[in-house]
């Protein structure tokens, strides 16, 4: 009985003890339960706080101690700031758990800091407690989106992209604690660098290339809810390129097809559809990695339809100032800032115009709703400009018109800029759109853009294109091209050395070139007598005061330095292909090229000075055009001697030489402004902006698109050879997006521009926050 | 041959008997603590789940009244059915702390204490 009793009663004891393990474990299940949810508690309060002030968190101010925040049963918040951390404790549900979180400055290399015990949270008392690097949290919300991403010593756990926020949370409930780290991410509302919810297709020029790359390293994506046809991706010919370090995807509801004829069409509503024929289509595994391979991508078919958010014009960001309204029709520029008016937008420009406007357009009250300005037509900044019909914008030819929009007064494109272009109904634009705000075409009106569609705005600054109906894109028209060519890469490079020559020589100590009111940085509103004298010299050249000063240099006579000659000169014999077909023009270029470096005439005369001119450059310049469209030696020779005495140009074609130097510095003014900068900063950018896209250079008749890119139905681009750029996203959300006959497709998503230009995005609103990672420790 | 006198059988019967009678009631104890560690834990899980549900992205707001579920803990022909509750308090005007509170048995049993669990954290209203 006794032994019997003994074993029982050891049974007794050891079931006794699993009993109490099992009633612990569900306290510790209990516990570690109620310590992880005051860690996401924790999560949910950083993201109220961060919603309404993206800098919260950010360790700066002076020192402070556990301060009371937010006060409830439920939830006690404290903050605080301690040598260059910045503390949050808070204790959830009456004491059940707490949490802690603490700040480091993004950015700089993370150390040991001094924080709170959380036992002693939970015990009300504030016991400080030595933590590891690896327990801080980082504010990177108000990064850039091109700013680099944090790694090594510079963040606990992961790599930390721009626009980012990486909490690191601890959390405790009696004797169990846990941690969490979550990374938080500004939301974009549209994460593609292309989308629409048609067909996306991409037809290249032979050698052309479709480059796709992100700012955000999370996001790089192509999507179609229908088909992608793409251009040839395989061993001797991979067009169609990701990011090669980060990637990137392709992603279609049906088939994605690689290097397929592609063939174009428009229904009778004109909406664009498009086909592919032949091509490789990537049903199979092997063809999807081995494409995918040699993109640095994923290619995604049938992988099911992509949620393409809908857009309402309300959903722009809408300039707080002045709003006009404007009648629509056919506003045709005929001068720097004189524009013929017609209420027809068909109405052809030449005969009576209905109306001239000159220097700005006034609205039915008589305020200025609109400035005319070197052939822009700008919407001021802080203002909306509604066009109460369908609308056309040209110019005469001679310079490419711009909308301009967002700029002040002077021409200039202030910081933060932000206007609006509202048309209701279709809008046709013969030239470019450049600035910050936004254009939108309503009522189901198509947008038809002819030329750049934004310039090198400053890059914090995007247009967003919103149309309620289709957008076409067109490399510039044959009229306003004729003002360009490819011989202005070598015109910019030969000005560019001649204006640094003449701005740092002591020869020449009226320059002109600096300071706003000096004559080439005031060129657009100089007289054109003024402009012939800044060119030529006389009374009215240029000087280096606002009043013309007598003692004039003038730039046509500007000496080239010997080390620039030869590379000027082959820039020009490589833009004239007149010179490498026909040795006579050759023959006379090169003998007429020695000779004036030598001092002679191009009969072999002597001349005052010798050295190659500004005046001269162009003289052999405007021989090489002459023979280019002759087709050989132009009719007479006479047109490469110089005056003797003067140095530089000879009667009869000094005028032909002085209008040519004028047209240039007038397009070299244009693109400068239209870009927000100067004649001196755009001359004195390092890259020629003329180059054309063979030379793997931007030329003038490329489409460059920075912002947000929005049709309600499709989306059309007929480059023509020419190169398309869109930094932003490009939205087709009711119908396809095709682009064609480009020599460079480049889709570079940037959501920088996005939040600009959106108002859930804007500026007071604070950031959406998403989680783009959660893990606990 | 000596026996065992009538007293020792007695004697012996009656300490076995009180030692049985300890066991049992011994095990009858460890049996509810055993089933109420189940309950609780499966209570607990019911609890955590309910509260994902209310607060997924996708779940109606206000939340879902409440609802019961039969789960399987210790017995497979006896399931244990719990009962949850959603609470929603507003914190200030952008939060809200949810709570899921899950009972069993009425949330009370002689001799097992109180029958439930709860679980909740912070809802932030973007």
């Amino acid at each position: 009985v006794l032994l019997f009793a003994s074993v029982m009663t050891m049974l007794a004891g050891a079931f006794l003890t699993l009993g109490r393990s099992q009633l612990a474990l569900g306290g510790t299940v209990d516990q570690l339960d109620a310590a992880d949810q005051a860690c996401l508690s924790g999560v949910e309060y950083a993201r109220m706080r961060l919603e309404h002030d993206a800098t919260w968190g950010i360790p700066t101010g002076a020192n402070s101690p556990p301060t009371l925040v937010h006060d409830h049963p439920l939830l006690r918040v404290w903050e605080s700031r301690q040598n260059g951390t910045f503390h949050v404790a808070g204790i959830v549900e009456n004491g059940r758990a707490a949490f802690c979180l603490d700040f480091l400055t993004a950015g700089q290399p993370l150390h040991s800091f001094t924080s709170y015990n959380l036992a002693g949270v939970l015990a009300g008392n504030w016991v400080p407690q030595t933590l590891e690097p690896q327990r801080a949290s980082l504010n990177y919300l108000q990064a850039a989106a091109g700013s680099p991403t944090l790694s090594g010593s510079y963040v606990a756990k992961r790599s930390l992209p721009p626009r980012c926020v990486n909490l690191i949370l601890r959390g405790a409930s009696g004797r169990v604690t846990r941690g969490l780290d979550v990374t938080l991410r500004q939301r974009v509302l549209f994460p593609y660098s292309m989308a629409a919810t048609g067909d996306v297709g991409v037809a290249l020029t032979e050698e052309g290339r479709w480059q796709i790359d992100s700012t955000d390293p999370f996001n790089n994506r192509v999507v179609s809810n229908q088909n992608i046809y793409g251009p040839q991706v395989d061993a001797t010919h991979a067009q169609m390129q990701f990011d090669a370090t980060r990637g990137g995807s392709a992603r279609s509801t049906q088939k994605i097809v690689l290097g397929g004829a592609l063939s174009v069409a428009f229904d009778a509503d004109g909406a664009v559809s498009v086909t592919a024929s032949g091509g490789t289509d990537l049903q199979s595994e092997s063809e999807r990695a081995r494409a995918g391979e040699l993109a640095h991508g994923t290619f995604l078919p049938q992988a099911g339809d992509t949620q393409i958010p809908e857009l309402n014009e309300s959903d722009l960001k809408a300039p707080a100032g002045a709003q006009h309204q404007l009648p629509g029709g056919h506003y045709h520029f005929v001068g720097p800032d004189t524009v013929h008016y017609w209420s027809s937008p068909a109405s052809t420009p030449g005969g009576t115009p209905e109306r001239v406007f000159t220097q700005s357009i006034p609205d039915s009250g008589g305020n200025t709703a609109v400035t005319l300005r070197n052939r822009n037509f700008v919407v001021p900044d802080g203002s909306k400009v509604t066009l109460g019909g369908a609308t056309k914008i040209s110019g005469d030819n001679g310079g490419v018109t711009y909308v301009a929009i967002g700029y002040d007064a002077d021409g200039a494109l202030p910081d933060n800029a932000s206007g609006m272009l509202r048309v209701d109904g279709d809008l046709v634009v013969e030239g470019s759109v450049v600035g910050a705000g936004a254009l939108v075409t309503g009522e189901n009106g198509a947008l038809t853009l002819q030329g750049k569609s934004a310039l090198a705005a400053p890059p914090d600054l995007g247009v967003a294109l919103f149309a309620a109906g289709p957008i076409r894109m067109e490399p510039v028209s044959p009229l306003v091209s004729a003002s360009t060519g490819p011989a202005e890469s070598a015109y910019f490079e030969l000005f560019k050395v001649a204006l640094a020559q003449f701005e740092s020589s002591p020869a020449h100590p009226h320059k002109g070139f600096t300071g706003s009111q000096l004559a080439l940085n005031n060129w657009g509103s100089l007289p054109a007598s003024e402009q012939v004298s800044a060119v030529t010299g006389g009374e009215n050249g240029i000087s280096d005061g606002v009043t013309p000063d007598p003692d004039h240099n003038n730039l046509r006579d500007v000496l080239i330095a010997d080390v620039e000659v030869a590379r000027l000169a082959d820039a020009l014999r490589g833009a004239f292909p007149v010179y490498a077909a026909d040795t006579q023009v050759a023959a006379a270029f090169d003998q007429a090229l020695t000779r004036y470096a030598a001092g002679q005439d191009g009969d072999g005369s002597a001349l005052d000075d010798p050295g190659l001119s500004l005046g001269r450059f162009m003289h052999l310049a405007l021989f090489l055009e002459q023979a280019q469209q002759a087709g050989g030696l132009p009719p007479s020779l006479n047109m490469l001697i110089c005056d003797a005495g003067t140095g530089a140009i000879d009667g009869p074609n000094s005028s032909q030489i002085r209008a040519r130097m004028q047209s240039l510095l007038t397009l070299f003014d244009e693109q400068a402004r239209s870009g927000g900068g100067t004649l001196q900063s755009y001359v004195g950018q390092p890259q020629n902006p003329f180059l054309t896209a063979t030379t793997n250079g931007a030329s003038p008749r490329d489409g460059e698109f920075k912002g947000l890119l929005y049709t309600a139905r499709d989306f059309h681009a007929r480059m023509g050879g020419y190169r398309l750029s869109v930094e932003g996203s490009l939205i087709a959300r009711g119908g396809s997006l095709v682009v064609e006959q480009a020599s460079l497709l480049r889709n570079r998503f940037n959501a920088e521009y996005l939040d600009k230009l959106l108002r859930s995005r804007s500026a007071g609103s604070g950031p959406s926050l998403e989680v783009i990672w959660r893990s606990r420790f | 041959l000596k026996g065992f006198t009538l007293l020792e059988v007695v004697l012996a019967c009656g300490l076995l008997g009180c030692v049985m009678l300890g066991l049992i009631a011994l095990f009858l104890q460890l049996h509810a603590g055993s089933v109420k560690s189940a309950n609780l834990t499966a209570g607990h899980y019911f609890a955590v789940e309910r509260l994902q549900e209310t607060l997924a992205p996708s779940a109606p707001w206000p939340p879902a009244g409440s609802r019961e579920s039969g789960i399987y803990t210790l017995d497979a022909e006896k399931q244990t059915t719990f009962y949850h509750q959603v609470s929603v308090t507003a914190l200030n005007p952008q939060s809200d702390y949810v709570q899921v509170r899950v009972w069993w048995w009425n949330g009370q049993r002689s001799g097992q204490g109180i029958l439930s669990t709860s679980t909740g954290r912070v809802r932030f209203r973007p």
